[in-house]
């Protein structure tokens, strides 16, 4: 992998647009011009879980192939219906302990290993070079499922009017200055305790140069960043019409979730970034009308209708904003395509039974991108994992990889359009 | 024909075994071909596992392996209780020669395997380390990504990782850091305010004046609700025209009034609710720059009947749904004055401020002095600060010492790290570095004013590997790292002078002096950040709280019992280290620590008040007395809704027992729960018992759970399920659903009827308990789980503390002056 070319091939484009950028985007300009050269259209991926499962009944359809009765839970998408499909039957081999599964869920790593190199991160080193954040990563509610190739934790944006600064609030020039500055600063104290580990190292065992090695990573990684973020800081933000989010409760779960699904649809349209994750989660009580139980205990509803019916007003909130999202993709034009066209989605649960909090038979929806969409793969569950559809969505991003996680291989039944 | 296949495939297992293991004697062979190659061998490999793969150990894992046939012989795990038994003699036969083997292992392997990876500080560690060396405190490694666990602790070597982002968050922490330690030229001037209540009631009846004046003036515009009430608050300013829109009774002669003009401003005043509509009063930190502050009040109780009325101190910023970042509780019960402080580290911008836990929910007027109490009477309140003990204060000296850091030059720039280098790489630093870091300060004045290039300089040392690893030597650690070893042990944190001075003369390398040196350590305050640390992850009760109650099913549970359930846990090994008791006390005690709301849950009498204290138990009374019966374990083993006893059978394998069953094999059907009362948990785990995949692992989890079947979600005790029925309106309500069945059978160890009889089973294995306890404390000590080297001196130092009876003080000493803390 070599940054180089494509990073001078952004510099110069950024200098050609940068009259344009300023000004609010015009989607009558026929579309959005990116960053990304010409000939190559740009691909993004969105990794959604909801940690606590999808209540199956609502989801799973009862038939399986492209003539399948909508469930409760996807009669709102009715409209997209041939841009996404629902895959069952799918599972991490060798990932369990209930929640503990979650932040393997975009990595599929066995749980007697340690975790490590997430799909959003894989991606990212890639795609991320293309724009100003290599990934974002979001939360409504959770966000542990970013790791990086050494095993740590990506840490989410959990406050979404930060994120929203972060991505659209421009520095004043005297802030920009002093950022510059300290960016300087941070790259001359960076090279000097990469000496200072170079000299650490010979008075170290083996295993512990070795583990020193993180170390040297880490900060090549973060002198990366700097430098990144060096030549953005030349770049002004995008100017979006959107309002910065109003702060809003923890347990207003839906107007995080609105929030999040906004901040999505604006990042990937001023190309801010091309690969977003966010969780939907709460363990405790949540604002949904009719909702007086926390999220967590509905998910153990011990199979009694009361909780089943407050359980599915917190899921059918999530699957009402999910359609605004697509929706708002779908119309959203980009070149001669649309963004929902060069977007993956992928909707998963590390908990197949929100009641037994089993990791089984995990529900999963995948919507967007040059996938042929509309049906419902329904496969033999415990028979593929569901690595395969990583390497699927791999692939149709343009990766050449020839495996992920514990994947045997791609998806076979997932058809490209 | 199906036999035949079977013994073709036991020849051939032979044939390899033979083949691989040429040194284990016949007899032994012979035995696992008996008894084990059914399950563990080419065929199956239940649990993972391969008799035929045993070998004379060349590697640390050949060793363990040999443990595992040991501990399981010994255990009479295996084989399970339907195969082919055999006789004791051929197990003494068998086990003796393992021993054997085990010893001349453990010999050869001497320092193989189970070594200490180098470690690096994480986020807990990192932040007392800061407070120690700096006295800075604050929300500086919230952005830290997570530590993850590894053997139950998130200290492991080898599991703390570093990231790009993590660096990142270590460059943000430094410059937080340096912002607050490095002292301004001037000494801040310490200020005070005092407030009293009558302050209060003043702004409030102007504000009360003003929002009539408005209302009158724009009435045509109101609604008629408005216009209603704002007629109702005329009639009530003629009333009281001097004190209307009064927070604060005053109290005169024994008797409560509504404020008047001429009351004097130090007239003692009354909280009487728990909230006030424009919040409650509090006082702004006076000082410019962060730093401590001391906060006092000047309160009694009032109509309180005897009973302890609590007053909360809660720092923070101010702003809707902020929560504060510290609270502190005052419990008052007579009418006499009696001053209560505490001391903050506060930001500018942050304030404190005064609640009444027990108040009346809100009120105005008249009605609050008609409150039926408890009440809180108040002289006043009163800040100061910044309070510094010295000046310059801590955090500058450490980074500068007698040095005046003022127009720095190269020479002063290397004096300084010659200064603070040691501090902060918790070793003696090399001419070669100072100079490293001289040329780094040059560099760096070269573009900024020196005062930023020495900060710099500062922020370049707070990100070195030398600060955030702990450095050790190959081969045998020196004094130094056993100092490290010591207090990242015992405080969380970085060595004192003291323990660097006994680094120095080497003195730390001598098993007694670092016992001495543990005894001194273990005096000091920052234990208790070990006890709190070790006590929630070990027993995993620092998750208490992860998983709320049902609040239809749990109606009960509150913030506060949540919290005093983690209390009585944490006070309860806290009291076994400070007295050293005997370790049986963890199986079976006749004392615990309560407060008010956990004795309460507990149905015990007599325990007043939020903080806790030793209480003694009537056994014939209560079934409490001992870890298994704290509300905290049997929270952290539940979801919120419903117990699982496989959770807690396996909580007690691995937290209590020491003896972990494997993990499930991969095709298990899930367990669907069902509240609805039809079926019972024993009728859903019956599976387990009847499905011969699951029977042999889940015959050792299930009885162990089903023993604490008796107590609910949040450790209430129940002698049947709580149920959910349709009640009148839209909630439930509560019902009982079917009886609960606690008894069982422990493989090996005995029957039972119930948890009391099993908590007896329990006492007959405390080996077991002690042995587990002394490997979590290695586990926790050195940042990693204990190699097969440690076993023997772990198992002695275990058995010399149970034969003693001699408590974990004790164990943690033994633990420090034995070689398994000093060996690499």
């Amino acid at each position: 992998m070599n940054p180089q070319p494509a990073l001078s091939t952004r510099r110069n484009f950024l200098r050609g647009a940068g009259v344009m950028l300023s000004l609010p985007w015009l989607e009558s300009l026929g579309g959005i011009v990116h960053a990304a050269d010409a000939a190559k259209e740009p691909r993004r991926l969105l990794l959604v879980c909801l940690p606590l499962g999808i209540y199956r009944d609502s989801f799973v359809p009862k038939q399986s192939g492209t003539s399948y009765e909508l469930p409760e839970y996807l009669a709102p998408l009715a409209d997209l219906r041939d841009r996404f499909s629902v895959i069952s039957g799918l599972e991490h081999p060798g990932v369990n302990g209930g929640h503990a599964a979650q932040p393997r869920i975009f990595t599929g790593v066995p749980s007697t290993e340690r975790n490590r190199h997430s799909l959003d991160q894989h991606v990212a080193n890639v795609l991320g070079q293309h724009t100003r954040f290599d990934s974002l990563a979001l939360s409504a509610g959770a966000n542990d499922f970013g790791w990086t190739d050494g095993g740590s934790m990506v840490p989410a944006e959990k406050n979404a009017a930060d994120a929203f600064a972060k991505l659209f609030a421009e520095d004043g020039a005297a802030n920009k200055t002093k950022v510059l500055a300290e960016i300087g600063r941070g790259k001359s104290i960076l090279d000097h305790v990469l000496d200072e580990a170079r000299d650490l190292q010979p008075r170290l065992s083996k295993r512990d140069q070795e583990k020193l090695d993180e170390y040297f990573e880490s900060v090549r990684a973060t002198e990366k960043r700097l430098v990144k973020s060096e030549e953005w800081m030349h770049q002004p933000k995008p100017k979006v019409d959107a309002k910065p989010p109003a702060p809003f409760a923890p347990d207003e779960i839906i107007t995080n979730l609105r929030c999040v699904c906004d901040l999505t649809h604006l990042a990937f349209k001023t190309d801010s970034t091309r690969v977003v994750t966010f969780g939907y989660f709460r363990q405790d009580s949540v604002v949904v009308p009719g909702v007086n139980i926390g999220y967590h205990n509905l998910s153990h509803h011990g199979q009694d209708e009361g909780n089943i019916a407050q359980l599915k007003r917190v899921e059918r909130a999530f699957f009402d904003e999910l359609k605004t999202l697509l929706t708002n993709l779908k119309s959203t034009r980009e070149g001669d395509s649309t963004l929902l066209d060069r977007t993956t989605i992928v909707v998963t649960s590390n908990l197949g039974s929100g009641n037994s909090h089993s990791n089984k038979d995990l529900p999963v929806l995948v919507a967007g991108g040059r996938f042929k969409h509309g049906q419902h793969l329904a496969i033999p569950p415990g028979t593929a994992p569901l690595s395969n559809l990583y390497l699927s969505v791999l692939h149709q991003l343009g990766f050449e990889d020839k495996s992920f996680g514990t994947s045997t291989g791609p998806l076979k039944e997932l058809d490209l359009i | 024909m199906m036999k035949l296949r079977v013994m073709r495939i036991l020849a051939f297992a032979l044939l390899i075994a033979s083949s691989a293991n040429a040194a284990v004697p016949a007899p032994v062979s012979g035995f696992m071909q008996t008894y084990c190659i059914n399950c563990h061998g080419e065929k199956k490999q239940k649990g993972d596992f391969r008799v035929d793969k045993l070998q004379v150990s060349t590697t640390a894992a050949d060793a363990e392996n040999w443990q595992l046939v040991l501990d399981n012989l010994h255990l009479g795990e295996m084989p399970p209780e339907d195969e082919k038994q055999p006789s004791a003699a051929e197990i003494e036969k068998i086990t003796t020669w393992i021993q054997s083997e085990l010893s001349r292992a453990t010999a050869a392997l001497k320092g193989a395997g189970g070594e200490v990876v180098l470690r690096r500080l994480n986020r807990a560690e990192y932040q007392s380390t800061i407070a120690d060396l700096f006295d800075v405190h604050g929300d500086f490694t919230s952005g830290f990504p997570e530590d993850m666990r590894e053997h139950g602790f998130d200290n492991n070597g080898a599991a703390l990782m570093l990231s790009a982002a993590q660096m990142q968050e270590y460059m943000k922490a430094a410059e937080f850091v340096l912002a607050r330690a490095i002292a301004p030229s001037a000494r801040p001037e310490t200020k005070s305010t005092t407030l009293t209540l009558h302050d209060g009631n003043r702004r409030a009846i102007e504000l009360a004046r003003k929002n009539l004046e408005s209302r009158l003036a724009n009435f045509d515009s109101l609604t008629p609700q408005e216009k209603a009430n704002t007629r109702k608050m005329e009639e009530a300013v003629k009333a009281n025209p001097e004190s209307h829109g009064y927070r604060f009774p005053v109290l005169e002669n024994g008797t409560l009034r509504p404020p008047k003009a001429s009351d004097g401003p130090h007239l003692d005043a009354v909280m009487t609710v728990q909230q006030y509509f424009s919040g409650g009063p509090a006082l702004s930190y006076p000082g410019r720059a962060a730093g401590w502050c001391k906060v006092k009040a000047i309160a009694f109780a009032m109509r309180n009947d005897g009973k302890p009325t609590r007053l909360k101190f809660s720092v923070g910023r101010p702003g809707p749904g902020v929560i504060p970042k510290v609270e502190t509780v005052f419990t008052f019960t007579d009418d006499k004055p009696r001053e209560v402080e505490a001391s903050y580290y506060m930001e500018p911008g942050e304030r404190v401020m005064f609640t009444m836990i027990d108040g009346a929910p809100h009120s105005q007027g008249r009605a609050m002095i008609d409150q039926p109490g408890p009440f809180i009477g108040i002289r006043s309140f009163s800040i100061e600060g910044p309070i510094y003990e010295t000046w310059p204060p801590k955090g500058h000296r450490t980074l500068f010492g007698d040095i005046d850091p003022a127009q720095p030059t190269p020479e002063k720039a290397a004096a300084i790290v010659a200064h603070l280098a040691p501090k902060l790489f918790r070793r003696p630093v090399d001419a070669a570095a100072v100079t490293k870091y001289r040329a780094l300060f040059e560099k760096f004045a070269q573009s900024m004013t020196p005062d930023e290039a020495l900060r710099s300089m500062l922020a370049a040392m707070l990100v070195s590997p030398r600060f955030l690893y702990h450095e050790e030597p190959p081969g045998e650690p020196d004094a130094f790292a056993i100092a490290s070893r010591m207090s990242y042990f015992l405080w969380r944190s970085t060595p004192d002078d003291e323990l660097m001075k006994a680094a120095a003369d080497g003195s730390l390398l001598d098993a007694a002096k670092r016992r001495a040196q543990a005894q001194r350590m273990m005096a000091d305050a920052r234990t208790a950040r070990f006890l709190k640390d070790f006590t929630g992850q070990w027993l995993r009760v620092r998750e208490v709280g992860a998983m709320k109650a049902n609040a239809d099913l749990y109606p009960e549970y509150d913030a506060e019992l949540e919290a005093a359930m983690r209390g009585e846990t944490e006070h309860f090994i806290a009291e076994m280290f400070q007295r050293d008791l005997p370790l049986s006390q963890l199986i079976d005690s006749d004392w615990t620590m309560l407060n008010q709301r956990l004795a309460k849950h507990y149905g015990i009498a007599g325990v007043l008040g939020p903080d806790f204290r030793r209480v003694s138990l009537d056994k014939l009374k209560t079934v409490r007395g001992g870890l298994l019966t704290q509300a905290s374990i049997h929270a952290v083993t539940s979801n919120g809704s419903t117990t699982s006893p496989v959770i807690r059978g396996t909580w007690l394998l691995e937290k209590f027992l020491g003896t972990p069953a494997p993990p499930p094999p991969p095709d298990v059907p899930p367990i669907e729960p069902d509240i609805r009362g039809a079926t019972t948990i024993n009728e859903q785990l019956s599976k387990h018992r009847e499905v011969a995949a699951c029977a042999s692992c889940h015959r050792k989890i299930d009885p162990l759970g089903f023993a604490l079947e008796n107590f609910d979600v949040i450790g209430g005790w129940r002698e049947s399920y709580r149920a959910l029925k349709d009640g009148q309106g839209k909630r439930k309500t509560l019902a009982d659903g079917k009886p609960v069945h606690p008894a069982d059978e422990w493989a090996g160890v005995g029957r039972f009827s119930s948890f009391q009889e099993f908590r007896e089973l329990v006492k007959k294995r405390e080996d077991l308990v002690v042995q587990n306890l002394t490997n979590q404390l290695a586990t926790f000590a050195l940042g990693r789980a204990p190699g097969f080297a440690d076993r023997q001196p772990l198992k002695a130092i275990a058995t010399k503390t149970r034969e003693k009876k001699s408590g974990m003080k004790s164990l943690v000493l033994d633990l420090v002056s034995s070689p398994v803390f000093a060996n690499p």
